[in-house]
């Protein structure tokens, strides 16, 4: 499977972004790689079978949230497709989940709007995704 | 050489910390996938297995929690023993690790239990046959699963990309070493509609071009299509090898570049050219013939003869001869055009298309479909081709003469210039 980055035109790509604001450590940046390595192989189903990823998120059915026991809870939102459900993920947007909560508490939301937006401005000109580009 | 692993090896190369990291979290959830795709692939239930190694199921739960990371030698060997296998320690190098990491898959987790296990079998069976025939192992393989009813997919998907189908390795084309362990078989005809029926369900249940599972979808994808090819199980093929067809049409129109590779597009049109049941594809192959080449599917000209060629043969009427002969002439037109088309011009294309004709004859054995194609060729201006080709075919394949005694009249004036051609030929050739 392909696995893409929501990204803000001209420049700024959200996942990267996320991570350099989160200043993830070498050891969380190793095991986000790792992760996404195998999540890409793996596949979006059989990666939920393996509990890689959780989801679908409660009020969001299409966002699903990458599990990531690092330093820190790293939990990168992303969904499937959106353009073709059968060959490809996108990264939507970085969270980091503490005592339960979530960082920031609305990324669940956030994803869901960045999905939408991905949706209704599929022919748009600029486009809004990038290939994942590695932490 | 893989991106993938330069990516990982600069990664690795860069910072201590971040290659033990990585190390030690690809080692955790190795450990975990493994454990659980295991135990399912069993049936078992966590309880089940609780019990098995004298645990419970919460402990089972938490030795599937890829953050545990505390795993007690004696129990991973309990787990293993009781999933029917064994447990292994070993030091690695960095250099494996990214092997494995590009590699990974959920296949690629299984391992049989003891008293599946092919290699063991393998070695169980009397000498003397190993010896003499190579594929017997394969062969033994191939047919138990075949017969089995449930007809799990998964052991197909290993054996296309070169796991677990004794003899074969990688890189080799793993479809052929099927086909060569099954075509002696006795049974061959009853194991190959089998063998089509769980290939059409990889396609329509399992939707496998679109979400090709392993670590060479490529050559899995390649190989099942070739495999198709080879199986010629018309009947039970054609309806989802349209499927894909359709599937890759529609992506490319959508996101402008089919989800297949070349390889796997060209083997899927040899699929399609070899599994023909209906004139679904007529329009693909004179697409092929008439502008040298298709929108999404490789090759060129001579793919549309070939997928022609295949057509169901009852299927090919004077209609067909006609469209044939306009396609051809359209495309004899359009290298005109290119200026492909002049003396001593490689390829000579109207030496190329007699010879696709004379193929197509040779192909039906049918000396009737050469009336057709001539007396379409004629209001298209290309009858010296048809005649050409035409004449080569009657020369050299020695076709019986009830054609020729045609009473017909419009069939003796094409045989009498087909036999006026041979005689200016056969003049030439005595240098008369």
């Amino acid at each position: 499977m392909t696995l893409w980055d929501f990204f803000h035109p001209p420049d700024r790509n959200e996942i990267s972004e996320w991570a350099h604001n989160v200043r993830l450590s070498r050891q969380e940046r190793a095991q986000l790689n790792q992760k996404l390595d195998m999540l890409e192989r793996l596949g979006f189903d059989i990666a939920h079978g393996l509990d890689f990823l959780a989801g679908p998120l409660k009020h969001h059915r299409h966002i699903s949230k990458l599990v990531v026991h690092a330093g820190r809870m790293l939990r990168p939102m992303l969904c499937l497709g959106p353009f073709d459900n059968r060959a490809e993920m996108t990264l939507l947007c970085g969270a980091i989940e503490k005592d339960w909560e979530l960082d920031p508490p609305d990324a669940p939301a956030r994803a869901e709007a960045k999905r939408q937006l991905l949706i209704d401005r599929r022919t748009a000109k600029e486009k809004l995704r990038v290939p994942h580009e590695r932490f | 050489m893989s991106d993938f692993k330069r990516r990982l090896a600069k990664e690795f190369y860069d910072s201590r910390e971040y290659r033990e990291a990585y190390a030690e979290s690809y080692a955790n959830e190795y450990i975990t996938a493994q454990i659980k795709s295991i135990r399912k692939r069993r049936n078992l239930s966590q309880a089940q297995l609780g019990e098995l190694i004298d645990s419970n199921q919460g402990r089972v739960s938490i030795y599937e929690d890829k953050e545990y990371g505390r795993w007690n030698i004696e129990t991973l060997r309990k787990i293993a023993t009781q999933l029917g296998c064994w447990l292994k320690f070993s030091i690695e190098s960095y250099g494996t690790l990214m092997e494995e990491a590009e590699r990974f898959s959920a296949a690629g987790l299984l391992r049989p239990a003891f008293e599946d296990d092919p290699e063991v079998r393998r070695w169980l069976e009397p000498a003397r046959e190993e010896e003499d025939d190579a594929f017997a192992p394969a062969r033994r393989l191939l047919t138990q699963w075949l017969r089995r009813e449930d007809g799990d997919l998964q052991p197909l998907c290993d054996w296309l990309q070169g796991i677990g189908l004794p003899g074969s390795s990688e890189g080799e084309d793993e479809f052929q070493w099927i086909l060569w362990a099954l075509e002696d078989t006795p049974e061959w005809e009853q194991l190959k509609a089998v063998l089509a029926t769980r290939i059409a369900r990889l396609i329509t249940d399992c939707e496998i071009d679109v979400r090709p599972v392993g670590w060479r979808p490529e050559a899995l994808l390649r190989n099942l299509f070739l495999l198709a090819a080879n199986l010629k199980e018309a009947a039970t093929l054609e309806g989802p090898l349209d499927l894909v067809y359709q599937r890759e049409c529609e992506h490319k129109r959508e996101l402008g570049a089919p989800r297949m590779r070349r390889e796997a597009l060209s083997a899927l049109r040899t699929a399609m050219e070899r599994n023909q049941s209906s004139t679904r594809w007529e329009g693909v192959w004179f697409d092929f013939v008439a502008r040298g080449g298709h929108w999404l599917l490789p090759g060129t000209a001579q793919a549309g003869f070939d997928g022609l060629i295949h057509l169901c043969p009852e299927l090919s009427g004077e209609a067909y001869w006609a469209r044939l002969a306009a396609a051809v002439r359209e495309l004899e037109q359009r290298r005109f055009r290119e200026g492909k088309v002049f003396p001593g011009a490689m390829p000579d294309l109207i030496e190329d298309l007699k010879n696709h004709i004379g193929a197509i004859f040779d192909f039906w054995g049918d000396p009737r479909s050469a009336i057709h194609i001539l007396r379409a060729a004629i209001p298209v201006g290309w009858t010296q081709a048809a005649l050409d080709a035409w004449s080569r075919a009657v020369r050299e394949r020695q076709w019986p003469t009830p054609i020729q005694q045609s009473p017909d009249p419009l069939n003796r004036r094409i045989i009498a210039t087909v036999l006026s051609e041979e005689l200016r030929q056969t003049d030439r050739a005595f240098g008369a």
